[in-house]
């Protein structure tokens, strides 16, 4: 019946010219084993029913929407082995596709084409195909297949169509079914990748993820901001060797974005996924056969529109091929992955945001704090500069009168017969003199306060020639003097005149401090900045009155002049140095001062 | 201003010239030297101080630094530049280092600081009689 052979002979099934299949496993439509398994029995409960010998299932592929081969019973692998894929209204089975009705071949022997001459060589005669249908759309096409030369009769059709739906239903639970795995996946995959904020834990989670729904291997490649080439931060495949060799590949070959030879490179270039089922047969990968790798996905990673790099994942058996199924949860994947490796760069940048805050915090309060100590330093100067201006006249203007005052008691002193209560009062006189004129003196050394001059000063020398002058005082007033110095203590730059003083106004107020007596330490220290320690076990300084004693004319002893620490502070910050106070209750007073050993 | 007492007549002690622009010094220092024998003439300026060392060949001058006209450090230039050995002690309020370089470079013999004890200044006048007298001996 030449009038039910439909199409055209030469391109009936199996029709692929030029192209050389192989053994043609691998292009099985990839099957989850559970589909596999459920086509297979239904086919086989076909087969019983309508009792026919033989029968085979093909799905529509989604990406070419060509039928494939997806179960077979009773027939020989070779019959189809020119029709594993049938683009729609080629073949029978195209045909069926394409009008969505079932068709009946009566006699095979009428047909020329090399399956319908395979048919008739296994004893076949007749065989019949129907479309599988969920709902609108035509999922694939069931053939049987009759040793008898017989049609299908309405009744045989109607079963068909039974048969057909539970096919169906078969096919819609499978396709359920997958959608849960790949949600439950994907919940699993978000889950996870909330669960760190580590840039280099997320990568490593996404690549080992996809090799457990995906492929035997992974890798996640990054742009990097100004690189031409890609970052590979993670490589899977669960055989250390297979790993060990494509890190050894990445390594040797980065890939350059866009680099047209890399499937890779173009996903990060254009941001489209690509999918090679047959990597082999399409001879797209370079390191296919290198790296065992029959089916390829590469997917971008992207996050707000911006490429952030590509995940790649490789079948490295000829088992089964990736599929559209596939590359779809690999690009819901690289989506998870985007969202995680952008909360991780939100995350880092936070905190580095929060760093830089503390940061600057910190400066401020340095700054603040350096501010209100130039700012005192800066009163003490006005005061200094201001007293300094003054001074001279000032200390003429007074010391004048004084030497008239002190001169006319000295005149009554000498007068014959003086009575002893009289004598007191002059010499009181004389002695309040004397006070006012160390006042003024030094005011006239604030006032003639000059430049130092800098020479190379031996610390401990100074130090132990200005105590040699107190010695007496300090006996006397029996206080004992430990001394400390450090023997290797480097010559520093600094005027020893003025570092004398300072030690003389340090040792006396030490002194001054333990009426009682008492013990006084003296150290120095090597180091940068030079240490000189001086301490003293008396009195102590109040804690209220710790802010004031630079102050010039600041002074709790009855005959102080209130300018020792003034000038010694003066003359430390003049040597760029830094002199401190400190007074724990009841611990004595220590004095540390602290200067560069060069100036 | 010029005051001058007559001359006592106590050779040994010698005639002294008094400048300072404090007139209470002048009369507190004319009161002691005085009292001890010497001669005494005051002056209350720079200017004056030069003309009576001059005129009255003093044997000392206790000379003020800071005075209105002439300092007397200009003082005791002039003195010096006019070949004037006269025994110069110069008596200041201000302790400055540099002053009194500059006064001892000038020629000064001495230097005395305000307030002053009164012995010191006497001893200080009394070595140089003891000086010049070993020098004519």
């Amino acid at each position: 019946m030449p009038g039910e052979i439909m199409g055209k002979p030469g391109e009936s099934e199996g029709a692929f010219p030029g192209e050389q299949r192989g053994e043609g496993r691998g292009e099985a439509i990839s099957l989850s084993p559970d589909l596999s398994r459920t086509l297979n029995t239904a086919l086989d409960k076909v087969i019983e029913v309508i009792g026919v010998e033989g029968g085979a299932v093909r799905l529509v592929d989604e990406e070419t929407g060509e039928l494939v081969l997806a179960a077979h019973r009773g027939v020989s692998e070779e019959t189809f082995r020119q029709g594993r894929r049938l683009k729609p209204g080629e073949g029978f089975s195209g045909l069926v596709l394409e009008k969505g009705e079932p068709m009946v071949i009566q006699h095979v022997s009428m047909d020329p084409n090399p399956a319908s001459v395979l048919l008739r060589k296994q004893g076949y005669e007749s065989y019949m195909v129907v479309p599988l249908r969920l709902r609108d759309k035509v999922l694939g096409t069931l053939s049987l297949f009759t040793t008898a030369e017989r049609g299908f009769d309405t009744y045989e059709r109607s079963l068909l169509n039974q048969v057909g739906v539970t096919l169906e239903n078969a096919l819609l639970y499978e396709e359920a079914a997958r959608r849960e795995r790949e949600a439950a996946f994907l919940d699993r995959a978000t889950q996870l990748f909330n669960s760190t904020l580590q840039l280099d834990f997320v990568f490593e989670l996404v690549a080992r993820m996809a090799t457990e729904v995906l492929g035997e291997s992974c890798t996640i490649n990054l742009i990097e901001e100004g690189k031409e080439h890609l970052t590979p931060v993670a490589i899977y495949h669960p055989e250390p060797e297979a790993r060990q060799l494509r890190l050894q590949v990445m390594r040797d070959n980065p890939i350059q974005i866009g680099d047209p030879l890399s499937v890779v490179g173009q996903a990060a270039a254009d941001g489209r996924p690509y999918l090679i089922k047959d990597a082999r047969r399409e001879g797209r990968l370079k390191n296919a056969d290198r790296l065992s790798i029959y089916s390829f996905i590469a997917v971008p990673i992207v996050s707000k529109g911006k490429i952030l790099g590509v995940l790649a994942t490789s079948i490295t058996s000829p088992s089964r091929q990736f599929n559209q199924a596939d590359l779809r949860l690999a690009m819901a994947l690289a989506d998870r992955a985007a969202l995680a490796i952008e909360n991780s760069r939100l995350y880092e940048e936070e905190r580095e945001l929060r760093q830089r805050m503390e940061e600057l915090n910190r400066r401020l309060a340095e700054s603040l704090e350096q501010l209100k100590l130039s700012q005192r330093q800066l009163l003490q100067a006005e005061k200094l500069a201001s007293l300094g201006s003054l001074t001279t006249g000032v200390a003429h203007e007074i010391l004048n009168p004084l030497a008239v005052i002190s001169g006319r008691v000295q005149l009554l002193l000498l007068r014959p017969e003086v009575p002893p209560d009289l004598q007191r009062v002059y010499h009181l006189l004389l002695d309040q003199v004397d006070r006012i004129t160390r006042i003024c003196d030094g005011m006239l050394h604030f006032a003639r306060q000059k430049e130092p001059r800098f020479e190379p000063v031996d610390l401990n020398a100074s130090l132990v020639q200005t105590l040699a002058l107190l010695e007496s005082e300090l006996r006397l007033r029996n206080i004992a003097v430990h001394t400390a110095v450090d023997p290797e203590l480097p010559h520093i730059i600094a005027d020893e005149g003025q570092l004398r003083q300072v030690f003389l106004n340090l040792l006396t107020n030490a002194m001054d401090a333990m009426p009682g007596g008492g013990n006084l330490h003296l150290a120095t220290r090597r180091g940068e900045p030079v240490q000189v320690v001086v301490a003293d076990t008396g009195c102590g300084i109040p804690p209220e009155h710790l802010s004031k004693i630079f102050d010039p004319f600041f002074s709790t002893k009855e005959m102080g002049t209130g300018l020792g620490l003034a000038v010694a502070h003066g003359i430390i910050q003049s040597h760029e140095g830094t002199i401190r106070v400190e007074s724990p209750k009841g611990e004595g007073t220590t004095v540390v001062i602290e200067l560069p050993s060069h100036t | 201003m010029l005051s001058s007492y007559p001359a006592t007549p106590d050779v040994t002690r010698g005639k002294i010239l008094v400048a300072d622009d404090e007139a209470e010094i002048c009369d507190l220092l004319r009161e002691f030297l005085m009292g001890k024998g010497y001669e005494v003439i005051t002056v209350v300026s720079g200017e004056e101080a030069l003309v009576k060392a001059r005129q009255e060949r003093p044997d000392a001058i206790l000379l003020d630094v800071r005075m209105p006209d002439m300092s007397g450090l200009d003082v005791l230039r002039a003195i010096r530049a006019m070949g004037k050995a006269v025994y110069v002690v110069m008596v200041t309020a201000l302790d400055d280092k540099a002053i009194r370089q500059e006064a001892l470079r000038l020629g000064a013999d001495d230097y005395v600081t305000k307030p002053f004890r009164l012995r010191d200044l006497e001893a200080r006048l009394a070595s140089r009689s003891r000086a010049d007298q070993a020098w004519a001996g």
